[in-house]
Order: structure tokens, then C-alpha cells, then sequence
């Protein structure tokens, strides 16, 4: 194994040994898989849960992908369970993703490690039709009932912030 | 008395050995003075002007007023008269001569409101509203933040069980059951940079697109009006102030946002960016109507 992707999958890293590790890391060294695995497992701190999303989209998801391609990338997706989604309806500013006529953006709040000062993780998605947050939150972990949803499309997304700097 | 000043073109401004002028005033030092001075103390300066209207290329390429007094006289790109004493001493802007042009002032960069997304209505108080910030004179040194100054006023009621038919209560949009935009998000005052004439999201690297003004529909059986006042401005080199923070959040999302005034001063001209949303979904079909500055 990498040595960047086995300091990036030691639960002991801190938080600049893993970004460290993250900004070391090609994509061809990096399958979706080795973000996953971090992602979805709970024994993680959640910074680096969240900094595992984020190099997840950043690298590897790509519009205009479909939820189901989505899902299916995410493999379960279990980090969803306590990431905050919001459908964004209301506004007096701007989001960074770009909603066609029809469709309808969302924010993915994801949790802080407490008491460590890290960023905000997140990201912004637009889709090439309304649902309900729930119902987004349902599909990406591969629950969704209504097989349409499966196909509703990814036309955009930001992630926020833009990068993750190691400060060592 | 004051002799006239040469007005020199940018081709005469350079001699050998030389830089070129600037547009930044510029001491001349003793030793640049040497050979007109020579000239001067040998000739006179009568003579020396004679070269130089005669267009001598001997003649050195610098202009003096009065005996004695050596000066460096051009127009410079902004064209501004500059002078510069022959003793080395701080440089004073002189007036141009009778008959020059009009120095012309660099123009200033304004702020642009251009709607990009028109108003959009949806029954019950909804609506959405795009425009596109851009500064118009721009150029590639302009940098600063455009910052919009926003409030919120909500004059809704609502017909619930047990009213009688028509009689309705207030109610507060954004809270338990009802949409809309919540009075308590605002005032705020939310900022765009502008790098090098562009416009982004914030402090991103993301091109500003849009700012919008979108209210989700406040709820059935509702009337009243949405009042979304709005002005900004363009602050040349402004340093955005700390109490700006990025909270990914309604109402701003993307954008830096503070609550509390940051007493800007030094903008541009500011524009307004409001909108009225009036409807009657008690008495009436519900149907919205917008009306925008």
C-alpha cells in the first residue's frame, strides 16, 4: 500500500498528517474505494470522515452523473446519516453551482470534529429536477423506492472549501 | 514671469542615457541638469530655445521656464503636468499652459446591476429574481469588494381553523409551518470580490453568476407582501473586514455576510437592488406579483 493512503487510513493521523496524506495522493493512487472506506465507517473522526467526502467528489464524482451512478460510488453511503441536507429554496445571495430551469440545488452539511477548529465541510449540488431533501438523502444511500429518482441528474457541484491545505 | 512651458509628446520625453518619463513626478538631479545647464550658462537661454523650436536633435530634449529655474516638463500618460525642480526638490503639479486639452480623469469604475434570470412567480408569496453584478470602466488593476447592504420586511396574514371565512391573523414567513424568508436573517450586508475587474462568489474562485432574491412560496390561505430592499456599492481596494464570514447558510449561502454594519465608506455610487412581492391568498386566487428596482 501507498504510504500516503496508509497514513490517510490511520485512524491515529491527525488532522495535518491527513491532509498531508490527501495532498500527496494522486487520483491514480486514490480509488473511490479508499475514500469510501473511511467515509463510511463510523470509528473515524468525523473531520476526517469529512475529508474523506470531500476528495471523494472532488475527484470522482462527475456531471452530469446520475444518483444511482452516484449511490453506487458512495457504496452505502452511511456518512449521510448524520450529514445535514437542505434543500435550497430561500435566498437573498448566491450559491456556486448553477440550477437549470426545472431543477433545484441542495446543500451537504457534513459534521465537525467538536472542539477542533477545522473547516466547514460541505457541497453544493444542483439537479436537473426537484425532490425533496429526504428523498435525495434516500437515493444517494441507495434507498431510494422510485426508480426514477435513480436517474435524476448531477448538473453541477461545488465543494466547499475549494481545497483542503496542509498546513505542514 | 513665467515663460511658456513646452508641451512635449511622449516620443521627446526620452534622450539617450535616459529613462522615459513616468506619470510619477519625477526630481531631476544635478547631474541631469549638467548639459543644459552648460548650455544654458554658455548660450543663454534664448539660444537654447532657439535649438529647440528649431528642432535641433543636438538640442537637449528638456524644457525651462525662467533664468536659472531648470524643470522637467511633460504630459504624462494621465496627462498631467508635472514638474520638477532642478535642485532635486519634491515635485508640485503645474497647471497646463492656455489652450492644452483638459487633463482627462481616469474613469472610475461603477457598479452594474444586469438581470439575468428574470422575476419568476410562484403563488403565495413566491418568487425568484437574478441579477449579475459587473463594474463597468474596469480594468485589469481593478480590485475591491462590491458589498450589498439588505433587509427584509414581511406583512403577511393568514386565514387558519377556527377564523371565520376571511378574517386572518398575522404570521411570521420562516417559521413552523409557513416559507418564506425569515425577517430575522436580516439586516445584512454581503460581499462579492471583484480581481481584476471580475466579479466572483465571495472571496472564491468561482465567477459570480447570479445574486438572487428567492422566496419559496409562504404557505396557502396567506396574503400580504415580501419587501426585499437591497443597495450596493463598489469599494475600490477595500480589505473586507474580519466580521465577514462564509456560512454556507441561508440567506447569503456562498457568500462573506456580517449582521452588523461595517460603515463602508469610499464607494463608487451605489445602486438599488429591491423587490416587492404582493398577493392575496385568502380573498384572491394566490396569484404573486413582483415588482423590482
Amino acid at each position: 500500500m501507498d504510504d500516503n493512503a496508509g497514513m490517510f487510513l490511520d485512524r491515529g493521523s491527525d488532522d495535518d498528517t491527513v491532509l498531508r496524506a490527501v495532498s500527496r495522493l494522486s487520483t491514480a493512487d486514490a480509488p473511490g474505494t479508499l475514500w469510501t472506506q473511511v467515509a463510511n465507517d463510523g470509528s473515524y473522526r468525523p473531520f476526517h470522515r469529512a475529508v474523506a467526502v470531500h476528495e471523494l467528489f472532488k475527484r470522482h464524482v462527475v456531471p452530469p452523473m446520475t444518483l444511482r451512478q452516484l449511490a453506487s460510488l458512495l457504496d452505502g453511503g452511511r456518512w449521510l446519516v448524520s450529514a445535514v441536507i437542505e434543500r435550497i429554496e430561500s435566498m437573498g445571495g448566491e450559491i456556486p453551482v448553477r440550477v437549470p430551469a426545472g431543477g433545484s440545488a441542495y446543500v451537504i452539511r457534513l459534521p465537525k470534529t467538536p472542539a477542533t477548529g477545522g473547516p466547514e465541510v460541505g457541497v453544493y449540488l444542483a439537479l436537473d429536477r426537484a425532490i425533496d431533501a429526504e428523498l435525495l438523502r434516500d437515493a444517494l444511500m441507495s434507498g431510494a423506492t422510485d426508480p426514477s429518482v435513480g436517474e435524476v441528474r448531477i448538473v453541477d457541484l461545488h465543494l466547499y472549501p475549494e481545497s483542503l491545505e496542509c498546513q505542514g | 514671469m513665467r515663460d511658456f512651458a513646452q508641451r512635449l509628446t511622449p516620443a521627446h520625453w526620452t534622450t539617450a542615457g535616459e529613462s522615459t518619463l513616468t506619470n510619477r513626478a519625477r526630481p531631476v538631479s544635478p547631474r541631469e541638469a549638467g548639459p543644459v545647464l552648460h548650455l544654458q550658462r554658455a548660450l543663454g537661454n534664448q539660444a537654447v530655445r532657439g535649438l529647440w523650436e528649431a528642432g535641433d536633435a543636438s538640442a537637449p530634449r528638456r524644457a525651462f521656464r525662467t533664468s536659472g529655474e531648470l524643470a522637467d516638463v511633460a504630459m504624462n500618460e494621465g496627462e498631467e503636468w508635472i514638474r520638477a525642480t532642478a535642485d532635486g526638490g519634491s515635485a508640485a503639479p503645474v497647471a497646463a499652459p492656455a489652450g492644452s486639452p483638459p487633463p482627462a480623469a481616469p474613469a472610475t469604475p461603477q457598479l452594474r446591476k444586469t438581470t439575468v434570470s428574470p422575476v419568476a412567480t410562484r403563488d403565495n408569496g413566491g418568487f425568484n429574481w437574478g441579477v449579475r453584478w459587473s463594474i463597468d470602466n474596469a480594468t485589469a488593476s481593478t480590485n475591491g469588494w462590491i458589498v450589498q447592504h439588505v433587509v427584509v420586511r414581511q406583512n403577511v396574514e393568514a386565514w387558519r381553523p377556527p377564523l371565520l371565512p376571511g378574517a386572518t391573523l398575522p404570521i411570521v414567513p420562516g417559521q413552523g409551518s409557513y416559507g418564506g424568508l425569515s425577517t430575522s436573517w436580516y439586516p445584512l450586508w454581503e460581499a462579492w470580490q471583484v480581481r481584476g475587474g471580475s466579479v466572483f462568489v465571495g472571496g472564491s474562485a468561482s465567477a459570480h453568476s447570479a445574486d438572487t432574491y428567492g422566496q419559496n412560496p409562504v404557505g396557502v390561505n396567506t396574503k400580504g407582501s415580501t419587501e426585499v430592499v437591497g443597495r450596493a456599492d463598489f469599494y475600490p481596494n477595500l480589505s473586507l473586514p474580519a466580521a465577514f464570514t462564509v456560512r454556507n447558510a441561508a440567506p447569503a449561502w456562498a457568500l462573506p455576510v456580517t449582521n452588523t454594519d461595517p460603515a463602508l465608506t469610499g464607494g463608487t455610487g451605489a445602486l438599488d437592488h429591491s423587490l416587492t412581492a404582493t398577493w392575496d391568498g385568502v380573498g384572491g386566487t394566490g396569484t404573486t406579483t413582483a415588482a423590482t428596482v
